[in-house]
């Protein structure tokens, strides 16, 4: 977890400092704005509804893949929906992931290779 | 039949045997006065410091002011039953509460009296409330998070077992939810959980619980409810019994569908918003919460590790 977490502080910070930057900046820079998206889908990632609190391994997934970039692209009003959707992906199709994750408690490379082939194979029928 | 006068004289050798007098010794006093959940009693000549009394109908006090020719007592529960001229016994106990395994499930007041209708608590042991808690030395560092279940917390202020947190934010922001959400998330994890609510309306306690029983969270947690109309004192005993409970979980260990838990408990204490903020104090230390709550703080206790934190970290989570 702390693997996913220290990355995820860091981009959240700084997109709080951008964010009141950027409503009054006009043109931003590439890395600017890729900063703001970032941040936005994070931000939305982090957000959980009441009494569904979430196993160790399932959180560790949805930051890992959030924190790699690949929700950068999904609009944001569907960001609640693929975390769910994956969520079912990995249970049905990816269950040793999940055990693996579990059981070990720790991202290994492995496991990191296993997410990500992961998501690249659930996102082309997400984004469908 | 005929009676013989053999078996005559061994019936009555017998009953004279058996005939057991047994006289009770008991220091009692006389209320002299009652008023505003306060009762003078003369008389207690040996009552110590904090030391429970019994009052007639089964009410309980607390000796707290010991003075030359009186006693000053606090009424732990209705005082209306008391009057001017009762007799009040000493306990010999200072304040316990039963602790153990018959409680897990349960709602409790802060004395151990069942709430919620399922019977009485078959208890076998009792634990003082007011401990002196373990020094540093015996203490562990904190090396094992608390899974919350919430990701927000979890990964960007994640906390140990062994560790307390302050929940702090207005009235409807999702305190107690927050809680709620923790509790859920320990079934099946081995982490006892006790839920102290402090000055809250029953209603809302009511609905808690509910909440806790539909998702299957209840068989895990032991709840402590000192209401909104029940006396300060009973309020500010809550949390301390909450920490007796969690201590006998840490210490002795309770059965937990099957497996022992020993290792770890969780207590979470709230109490109602006031106009403004109000705090709340999450609390995982060992022993109880260092400071006494006030009406407006609630404290929530979480995890204990078994041979206990070295330092009890304080981290402060605001609620944005």
């Amino acid at each position: 977890m702390k693997k996913v977490a220290g990355p995820l502080k860091l981009d959240l910070a700084q997109y709080r400092a951008l964010a009141a930057f950027a409503q009054f900046a006009s043109d931003l820079d590439k890395a600017t704005r890729d900063q703001l998206t970032r941040g936005e889908k994070l931000s939305e990632v982090i957000k959980q509804p009441q009494y569904q609190p979430l196993p160790v391994e399932k959180m560790v997934a949805i930051l890992y893949v959030a924190s790699r970039g690949q929700l950068d692209d999904i609009p944001t009003p569907r960001v609640k929906e693929f975390e769910s959707g994956f969520y079912r992906f990995l249970e049905s199709e990816r269950a040793t992931i999940l055990a693996q994750l579990a059981a070990s408690g720790a991202l290994s490379d492995e496991i990191a290779a296993g997410l990500d082939e992961a998501v690249a194979a659930f996102r082309p029928g997400f984004l469908a | 039949m005929a009676l013989r006068s053999h078996d005559i004289t061994s019936i009555i050798k017998s009953a004279i045997d058996a005939f057991d007098v047994g006289a009770e010794t008991r220091s009692v006093g006389t209320v002299l006065e009652v008023g505003d959940g306060i009762a003078q009693i003369y008389g207690l000549g040996d009552a110590v410091a904090s030391e429970m009394l019994e009052f007639p109908g089964g009410i309980f006090g607390l000796a707290l002011n010991l003075e030359e020719e009186t006693v000053g007592a606090v009424i732990l529960g209705d005082a209306k039953g008391v009057k001017e001229g009762d007799t009040v016994k000493t306990t010999g106990r200072v304040v316990e509460v039963p602790v153990g395994q018959a409680l897990l499930g349960r709602v409790v007041d802060p004395l151990g009296r069942p709430l919620d209708d399922k019977g009485p608590i078959a208890a076998t042991k009792t634990r003082a409330v007011e401990r002196i808690a373990p020094g540093v030395i015996v203490r562990k560092s904190v090396d094992t998070p608390v899974q919350t279940g919430i990701k927000a917390i979890d990964a960007l202020i994640p906390i140990g077992r062994g560790q307390r947190e302050l929940i702090i934010g207005d009235r409807q922001t999702g305190k107690t939810a927050l809680a709620v959400d923790t509790i859920i998330n320990q079934k099946g994890k081995g982490l006892v959980c006790i839920y102290v609510a402090i000055g809250q309306k029953l209603s809302t306690v009511a609905k808690t619980v509910a909440v806790l029983e539909s998702h299957g969270a209840l068989a895990h947690t032991i709840v402590v409810v000192a209401g909104a109309e029940d006396p300060a004192p009973l309020q500010y005993l809550a949390p301390y019994a909450g920490v007796a409970m969690g201590e006998e979980v840490m210490e002795e260990g309770v059965q937990l569908d099957g497996t022992l838990i020993k290792t770890p408990c969780a207590s979470t204490t709230t109490s109602p918003s006031m106009p403004g903020p109000t705090a709340r104090w999450r609390s995982c230390c060992v022993a109880r919460p260092a400071a006494r709550p006030t009406p407006e703080t609630s404290s929530t206790s979480t995890a204990a590790s078994s041979s206990a934190p070295r330092a009890s970290t304080r981290r402060t989570a605001a609620v944005p």
